[in-house]
């Protein structure tokens, strides 16, 4: 009687367990991957943001002063959702070998922050989840920018003076 | 045999990802607790002097807990680890 060639049980149900193991591995990867993904770029935007403030701070503190010594920053907070800033700085200006005045921008909306140079056409725009943003007066030219989104709060005081 | 092979290879590399993507969260979240360190320092200075301390917004640098402060100094915990700054 010819023997035929074939698989034995025992060799079809280990290789069903390892297939089933595998594919059990393999979408539990795919969803934390997923998980790590959004808690990535959730930690990369509040970063930028982190970034986006320090920027801030370092133009306001470099900002013209007008003649009676405080810093010329128009600011305006509209509803408890957006905050803008306009001042002037003094920069180098490598191509004229100078210092020349610009004109920064600073928009902080409920979905983004932007700081345009000059009304430049290509503004730094950082994207982020809602935010909310509103500037409290803590005394004449001092204030605190308060951010906040579902996870996260961020304060940063703007000194005027 | 070389099924098995390809499936460890695999593995290693799935878990090197996955490492990274761990390493990259790890290092944006102390990147950004030095820069709520910084941002606090500068904004407990400013409040120091116009003498507001009191509405410091405590939940809004990251994640430092613990802060206390006196007139020459303030001391908080970030990611575990305590730190003081002294006011100029």
């Amino acid at each position: 009687m010819k023997k035929l060639k074939a698989f034995t049980l025992i060799e079809i149900l280990v290789a069903m367990l390892v297939g089933s193991f595998v594919i059990l591995m393999a979408t539990e990867l795919i969803s934390y991957q997923g998980k790590s993904r959004s808690q990535l770029d959730d930690k990369q935007q509040m970063l930028a943001f982190e970034i986006a403030l320090k920027t801030l701070r370092g133009d306001i503190n470099a900002s013209m002063k007008s003649a009676d010594g405080r810093k010329k920053v128009v600011w305006c907070s509209d509803n408890n959702s957006s905050v803008t800033l306009k001042l002037n700085k003094p920069v180098y200006s490598k191509g004229l070998q100078n210092l020349e005045i610009v004109t920064v921008l600073w928009v902080f909306s409920d979905n983004s922050v932007m700081r345009s140079i000059n009304d430049d056409l290509i503004p730094l725009n950082i994207k982020f989840k809602p935010m909310t943003h509103r500037l409290e007066k803590l005394q004449d030219d001092v204030f605190y920018l308060k951010s906040q989104s579902r996870e996260r709060k961020f304060a940063s005081v703007i000194d005027l003076r | 045999m070389e099924v098995l092979i390809g499936l460890t290879i695999l593995g290693i590399t799935l878990l090197l990802f996955w490492q990274s993507y761990n390493n990259q969260i790890q290092i944006n979240e102390k990147l950004m607790n030095a820069y709520a360190v910084d941002r606090l320092g500068y904004d407990l200075k400013i409040l120091k002097e116009v003498n507001k301390l009191n509405e410091l917004s405590q939940n809004s640098y990251g994640k430092i807990t613990n802060l206390i402060w006196n007139d020459a100094e303030f001391k908080g915990t970030s990611l575990g680890q305590e730190f003081t700054m002294k006011f100029k």
